[in-house]
């Protein structure tokens, strides 16, 4: 149980304290903030994943992906609950990702305005099944943003409230 | 350590029907040593995630790669989650042998089982125990409805049994705390298929929870089921009926238990002058020290098949192929249940209404084949599980805000509707347990090798199970009707018997009607290896009320100075 516990701590730092935190977590560039045991990613590939969360759940009156830390979620899912294949996908359609980007706008994803993120997103639909490891790794980055996002402790607490102890059932009641 | 070596009674087990026997023997002034091969688990201090929040899961629950490579078999068991784990044997911790697949499903500590089950208590009926010589398989029970009715009864009063009052002949009504609801589609198809056909019932999956909590809960320290349905991870509130919750806690404030824990029992120690069991064998599961305990009467309660290989390994002069086989057939007869196959649908009906809270148990369809009598190419039947709720709808199709309103808001998707099968096997003599000659585990102790299959009869109730549910689904207009036959492995039903039958005849079962090895009349076996058949429902009840019964026996004759 030991490194479940030690994942459990690392999640909630960075979770917990979200937004303020990242930066200083990403000060070395070359390696990911995360202590991941199968991924090799850099820590511009792990800013990228962060703007592509916050591109699938912006920051709105509510919070957005980077705000609950989705993309280190999704790096954790893939590096612990995935198999060699689904992970050496992931990678490749990460890369896929970040050649794309650079061949649609010059760039790389944090420095795109919002138009050009939209652009990115428009180019990779249109892609089609030409990439299938690229539309994986969207897919995944995008479930598990989804998941990071309706199990956050704000989501269950503000949005769709998770009782512990609901105490009652009604089996028929108004919607 | 317990300061003496001897006790009036020994239980192996302290699982769902350990602790009932240990319960009872205590409850009269026995002094009983309770063997735990596992570690302990203590009600309330040992459930570490009991109160977690869904976040605060690494893994939201799931289980990871590397723990899923590891343990192949127990990561198919529906309970095996981030959340409960810890309370699962995993694959490496105590392998087997598997003549053909077989997911042995296993806990080892305190409370074995009972701590995760699924609490669902169906009484047996007369049709039950009269199945096998009827029909013609196994051996006839020693045993009927009316046997074991005041101990269903003691049991569930005890335990705490939420139900309603269904009179059916087919599913006896029992001592019942009030049920919960059933949600608006159950209770619409319990009323279609009350119109539609005469002989088929859909009620309210009786369940041992606390609905209302009487003097005798409260006295065990227990409070109200508060709706969690996260029982699994051990209840703080003891909502539920578990041996760490109500029978060993009881059993304890006797002050005649003692317990230990991490003993893995190797034997149970014949004594060939005397011509009785005089104890067991213990081999400490960490110091590999072998120590001897030893009791006038010796229950076995080591759970189904791990009671099989205690009896198989208990060799003397007397009994060379296991004790009390002279038989011969100990380790055969073992059957389970089928639980391969599954119906679902969707139902468009109640748009404005739902349900709030968490209900613990859904409804359940007693058996209805062939009960009055032989009606299809099959023998038996099967029960089946119905639930029918709703959650909301999300289109996740979209990027950035049209997305993340999607997620927000409150759209109510339709109900969906689902079925599992619980179907009787037919226990066969090639369906056996033996002891592997070669192979041993950690504690010296030979591997069991588990010979166990379906048959054309299971085949064909899946088929019928089916046909049958879909055409009911149909009557109540629900639509989108799938059906699945996961062709699972036995053992993922978690609900192994058999292996040391009960029966009239020492020549063609291992026990008598009061649970005694016919050939060693101080060692009873109440647990799931006694059942002569398996009939349809979820067997712990019955396990429950056999040990009561015995235990009151074997007291009884321990005061005529039979045993």
């Amino acid at each position: 149980m030991s490194v479940s516990r030690r994942h459990a701590l690392r999640q909630l730092a960075c979770v917990s304290i979200g937004a303020v935190l990242i930066p200083s977590c990403m000060e070395d560039k070359s390696k990911s903030s995360l202590l991941l045991k199968h991924l090799k990613v850099t820590a511009s590939d792990e800013q990228m994943l962060a703007e592509l969360c916050e591109i699938i759940l912006p920051k709105s009156g509510t919070p957005g992906a980077k705000d609950i830390g989705a993309h280190l979620f999704v790096l954790t899912m893939v590096d612990d609950c995935s198999d060699a294949e689904q992970q050496k996908n992931f990678i490749k359609g990460m890369e896929d990702f970040t050649a794309l980007c650079k061949k649609t706008t010059g760039k790389v994803l944090v420095d795109c305005t919002t138009e050009e993120r939209k652009k990115i997103t428009e180019a990779i639909v249109a892609s089609g099944e030409q990439q299938p490891e690229l539309l994986q790794f969207l897919d995944t980055v995008k479930r598990r943003t989804i998941q990071a996002y309706t199990t956050s402790e704000f989501f269950l607490t503000k949005i769709q409230v998770y009782e512990l102890v609901p105490g009652r059932y009604h089996g028929c009641v108004p919607v | 350590m317990p300061t003496t070596n001897t006790f009036d009674v020994i239980v192996i087990g302290s699982g769902l029907s350990g602790g009932w026997a240990a319960k009872e023997f205590t409850e009269k002034g026995l002094k009983t040593l309770v063997l735990e091969r596992g570690r302990e688990v203590k009600h309330l201090r040992d459930y570490p995630t009991t109160n977690k929040m869904p976040w605060e899961f690494p893994h939201r629950n799931e289980v990871t790669q590397e723990i899923r490579d590891a343990n192949p078999i127990i990561s198919k068991c529906y309970a095996f989650k981030e959340d409960a784990m810890h309370f699962f044997v995993k694959d490496a911790e105590h392998p087997y042998v598997q003549e053909k697949p077989f997911d042995w499903i296993r806990g080892y500590q305190t409370g074995g089982k009972s701590l995760m089950w699924a609490r669902q208590t169906q009484r047996w009926s007369e049709y039950d125990f009269e199945g096998p010589a009827r029909d013609g398989f196994a051996v006839d029970w020693p045993i009927r409805y009316k046997d074991l009715a005041p101990w269903y009864s003691y049991v569930e009063k005890f335990a705490g049994i939420s139900g309603n009052r269904d009179n059916l002949s087919i599913l006896p009504d029992g001592e019942f705390l009030p049920p919960l609801e059933l949600s608006c589609v159950e209770n619409y198809f319990s009323e279609v298929v009350k119109k539609n056909y005469s002989d088929r019932h859909v009620i309210y999956a009786r369940c041992a929870h606390l609905t209302v909590p009487q003097k005798i809960h409260l006295e065990q320290g227990r409070a109200q089921c508060q709706k969690r349905n996260l029982c699994q991870r051990g209840c703080p509130f003891g909502g539920y009926f578990s041996s760490n919750s109500v029978t060993i806690p009881w059993a304890e404030k006797t002050g005649n238990l003692t317990m230990v824990h991490d003993a893995v029992v190797h034997s149970v120690i014949y004594d060939e002058v005397k011509g009785k069991a005089i104890g067991v064998q213990v081999i400490d599961a960490n110091t590999m020290k072998a120590t001897e305990y030893f009791a006038r009467v010796i229950f076995v309660n080591a759970a189904a098949l791990n009671t099989n290989l205690i009896l198989l390994n208990s060799i003397s002069n007397r009994f060379p192929n296991g004790l009390g086989n002279d038989s011969g057939l100990l380790g055969k007869f073992v059957a389970f249940h089928n639980y391969r196959s599954r119906v679902s649908a969707k139902y468009d009906g109640f748009a404005d209404k739902t349900t709030d809270g968490r209900s613990h148990t859904s409804a359940y369809i007693p058996r209805f084949r062939n009960v009055l009598k032989q009606e299809t190419d099959f023998l038996r039947g099967y029960a089946a599980g119905f639930s029918g709720g709703r959650g909301l709808q999300r289109n996740t199709d979209g990027f950035g805000m049209e997305l993340k309103n999607e997620l927000e808001k409150k759209e109510w998707g339709p109900w969906y509707v689902g079925s599992h099968m619980m179907g009787e096997t037919i226990p066969k003599e090639t369906n056996r347990v033996t002891l592997d000659s070669e192979k041993k585990d950690d504690w010296g102790i030979p591997l069991l090798k588990i010979d166990i299959d379906y048959d054309s009869n299971d085949d064909k109730m899946v088929k019928d199970y089916q046909e049958q549910i879909s055409e009911m689904f149909e009557k109540a207009g629900f639509y989108d009707i799938q059906t699945s036959d996961s062709k699972q492995p036995p053992g993922l039903d978690i609900h192994e018997m058999g292996g040391v039958r009960m029966g009239h005849d020492p020549k063609t079962s291992l026990l008598n009607r009061w649970n005694q090895l016919h050939a060693c009349n101080n060692v009873y076996v109440t647990d799931g290896a006694c059942m002569t058949s398996t009939s349809t429902q979820n067997p712990s009840l019955t396990y429950m009320a056999l040990t009561a019964r015995a235990a009151d026996h074997a007291m009884q004759e321990m005061s005529k100075g039979n045993i």
